[in-house]
């Protein structure tokens, strides 16, 4: 099951095909080492193609292809366990380096890190089929406040920009004060 | 001190919520200890060898005499009447009940405290100077930066599920008092060349049972960027830390690996890359002077000018009339930022007592003491004592009084009865072996007013397992709790320091039982004694011989 923007996502048009395996036609994601070997022959096909990433392995590779991953119309985070925070820092790096099209994370994930992974700028993530899509949208309303700025907004509200907000509000109020002059 | 405003009080609210709600479903049997485990870590809430211990936060060591009150109460009402103070400055309850501590945490929340990040893999509570804003030799008060460190690492969506956990200390002051060159990360401030305050960034020291001194990898960083370059390390860090060994996985290790070198490239790298997002980005001046507001000194400009000298002048007189007092005054106060005022050490190490506890009626009474004589505030120091920042001089010697009534008079801190020690195999899962007896037997052996005073400063610190939370490899004489063949045995590392020169003790030779070990570091004790040079403390002592004198005394027989 499919999660976005903090609600079930109608269907998946995704199909994960292995490396070695044959190219079904519609939307397919692949290894990145099958991303950079094949990048003709998945250009020629019909159908959209997205790379499949595992920061435990992937990393430099990725590192160093940005260029490339950059061109794929989706980018799929494979968390290899939930304490294996790697991904988090490669979603945000993704986001960084100029890319805008849709990323997943997926893998050995909890609830709680929902929030988390939109916030670096996932936009969606894949549950298992037997989990509770309604504990992972309620913990990812859990916290309506984020103290970090820069990461991608989400429903969360921004501390730091609410507080600027405030700041320039007292402000406006006091040049307004300042300017009128008083009736006598 | 910094104050919540709305949203930071309704960060702690929504958590304790969110808390109290894994609570109720861990106790009806929805949840597994396995699947709570990591929820309740992320709480400060561990299970310990007899119940579970709830560990608090104190942000850099400050806390107000109404927080302090609030954690009295919580000691008498929700425990047995007593609390712990860290060598993270932190405060520890180790007899709370689980169903208590979603309501625990929501006292604290009526006093802007919380438990979070105080455990699990994720940026821990920052610690600073004790000192921090009073001291004498400081450059500036290092605790808006801590603020500013507190809020951004919490609940960070990037750096909460790291290799292991992340600790940063802080100092504002050239001489170290937070142990900077044993943290993750630790922040010096100096003034670069124009002038500047700025911060020296130290990188990859640690204790545990790879102790490494950290090393610097930025020598001055604009205050200013503080965060955006944290933010560069952690995301090196994250990325390449270790995790297929979690021995292995703290920060000091991928430094050592890779050489501080090209640790410092890849950060610098990755602070380039991510400088144009960050650098314009919030907290803008604006948010950086709020939080400074609130840690103006609360000694106003005037009373700081109007300073006479007969504070001063009353203070002397008292400790020419009174031996006791005057013996107390030498270990507990030093020098203050503001003419006419004391830094006050309350030391938590009375001989034969447990370091670093404090019942519920010490607390309250520090609390008020600190009302009368400190502007309400109370500082935590990681050698597990308390301080009063803040004392007028010429109310010392009442204060002294108010301390002495409520037995917290100790006159030892900075000396040999000023034991730093850990929880050890009374309350900890981890240990191998006990460090309190040890603690106690040592603090009355050496704890005599006239021995102290005789062998002048020095540190011994006690871990009961190479975890090190007591930092024995930071102690001048570090002692180490180990277990073999079920008997406790203790080795002793001699030359360790925890300050602006800081250093890793040296073993000395084969460990020793537990009834020998006040025999031994009596021994060591009285090497120094022998051969120091005057006015030589024993670390100074220590530097100049090395360890064959003390290896000689202790195993030549
Ligand atoms: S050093 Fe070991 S025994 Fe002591 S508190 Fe830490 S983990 Fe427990």
């Amino acid at each position: 099951m499919l999660l976005r923007d903090g609600a079930i996502a109608p269907g998946d048009s995704w199909r994960a095909v292995d490396d070695g395996e044959d190219l079904p036609a519609g939307n397919v994601t692949v290894t990145l080492r099958r991303f950079l070997a094949e990048r003709e022959q998945l250009a020629a096909r019909d159908g959209e193609v997205g790379v499949r990433i595992n920061p435990g392995e992937d990393l430099a590779l990725a590192a160093s292809h940005a260029d490339a991953v950059n061109t794929a119309a989706l980018v799929s985070i494979i968390f290899p366990a939930f304490t294996d925070g790697r991904g988090f820092s490669v979603i945000r790096s993704l986001r960084r380096q100029g890319y805008r099209g849709e990323i997943r994370a997926d893998g050995s994930l909890l609830p709680d890190q929902f929030a988390f992974l939109r916030h670096c700028g996932a936009d969606t993530v894949a549950i298992a089929d037997g989990e509770d899509a309604q504990t992972w949208l309620r913990e990812a309303r859990a916290l309506s406040l984020a103290y970090q700025a820069g990461y991608a907004p989400t429903d969360a509200r921004n501390i730091l920009e609410a507080r600027a907000q405030a700041n320039r509000a007292t402000l406006r109020a006091t040049a307004i004060t300042v300017a009128t002059p008083e009736k006598t | 001190m910094y104050r919540y405003d709305e949203f930071d009080a309704q960060v702690v609210r929504e958590r304790v919520a969110q808390f109290r709600g894994q609570v109720a479903r861990r106790l009806a049997g929805e949840l597994s200890e396995e699947e709570f485990k990591p929820l309740r870590l992320m709480n400060g809430v561990y299970l310990q060898l007899h119940a579970y211990m709830l560990r608090v936060a104190v942000p850099y060591g400050t806390l107000s005499s109404r927080q302090l009150r609030k954690l009295a109460h919580i000691a008498a009402t929700y425990d047995k009447n007593y609390g712990h103070f860290t060598t993270r400055q932190n405060i520890q309850f180790n007899w709370p009940q689980l169903r208590d501590i979603p309501d625990i945490l929501g006292e604290l929340s009526e006093v802007e405290m919380h438990a979070i990040q105080t455990s699990g893999n994720c940026i821990r509570n920052v610690t600073a100077d004790p000192f921090a804003g009073a001291a004498a030799d400081e450059i500036e008060d290092p605790r808006p930066i801590c603020e500013l460190i507190r809020q951004w690492s919490t609940f960070h969506p990037e750096f909460t599920f790291l290799p292991r956990k992340f600790k940063i200390a802080v100092t504002g002051a050239p001489k170290d008092r937070a142990a900077i060159k044993v943290h993750d990360i630790g922040l010096r401030m100096h003034r670069n060349a124009a002038g500047a305050p700025g911060f020296e960034v130290v990188v990859g020291g640690g204790q545990g049972r790879t102790p490494m001194i950290g090393k610097t990898i930025r020598r001055w960083l604009a205050r200013n960027e503080i965060l955006a370059y944290l933010e560069a390390i952690m995301r090196v860090y994250n990325l390449h830390g270790r995790r297929d060994n979690k021995y292995k996985a703290r920060v000091k290790i991928l430094v050592h690996e890779i050489g501080a070198e090209q640790f410092a490239a890849q950060v610098e790298r990755e602070y380039e890359n991510s400088a144009g997002q960050t650098r314009k980005a919030l907290p803008d001046a604006d948010e950086i002077r709020r939080i400074a507001r609130h840690f103006a000194p609360p000694i106003g400009e005037a009373e700081a000018k109007a300073d006479d000298g007969e504070g001063a002048k009353k203070l002397r007189a008292a400790r020419a009339a009174d031996g006791g007092f005057d013996l107390w005054c030498r270990a507990s106060l030093a020098a203050h930022k503001i003419p006419g005022h004391a830094i006050v050490t309350v030391s938590l190490k009375p001989a034969g007592g447990i370091p670093g506890d404090a019942t519920a009626e010490q607390m309250r009474s520090v609390a008020g003491l600190a009302e009368r004589f400190s502007h309400g505030e109370v500082r935590v120091s990681h050698e597990q004592n308390l301080v009063l920042p803040w004392v007028r001089a010429a109310e010392v010697h009442e204060l002294w009084r108010g301390l002495r009534d409520s037995g917290l008079a100790a006159a030892n801190a900075g000396l040999a009865g000023d034991i730093i020690c850990c929880p050890g195999l009374d309350y900890c899962t981890l240990a191998t072996a006990r460090s309190i007896p040890v603690a106690q037997q040592l603090g009355v052996r050496l704890g005599g007013t006239k021995r102290q005073r005789d062998i002048g400063g020095l540190s011994i610190n006690i871990s009961g397992c190479i975890n090190a939370c007591g930092h024995h490899h930071v102690g001048n004489i570090g002692i180490l709790g180990l277990e073999k063949k079920g008997r406790e045995f203790y080795q002793i590392t001699l030359g360790g320091s925890a300050d602006e020169n800081a250093a890793i003790g040296d073993i000395i030779g084969p460990g020793f039982a537990a009834e020998e070990v006040g025999d031994a570091v009596d021994m060591v004790v009285g090497t120094y004694l022998k051969i120091r040079r005057a006015g030589e403390t024993f670390i100074d002592a220590y530097r100049r011989v090395g360890a064959e004198p003390f290896k000689e005394a202790l195993y030549a027989a």
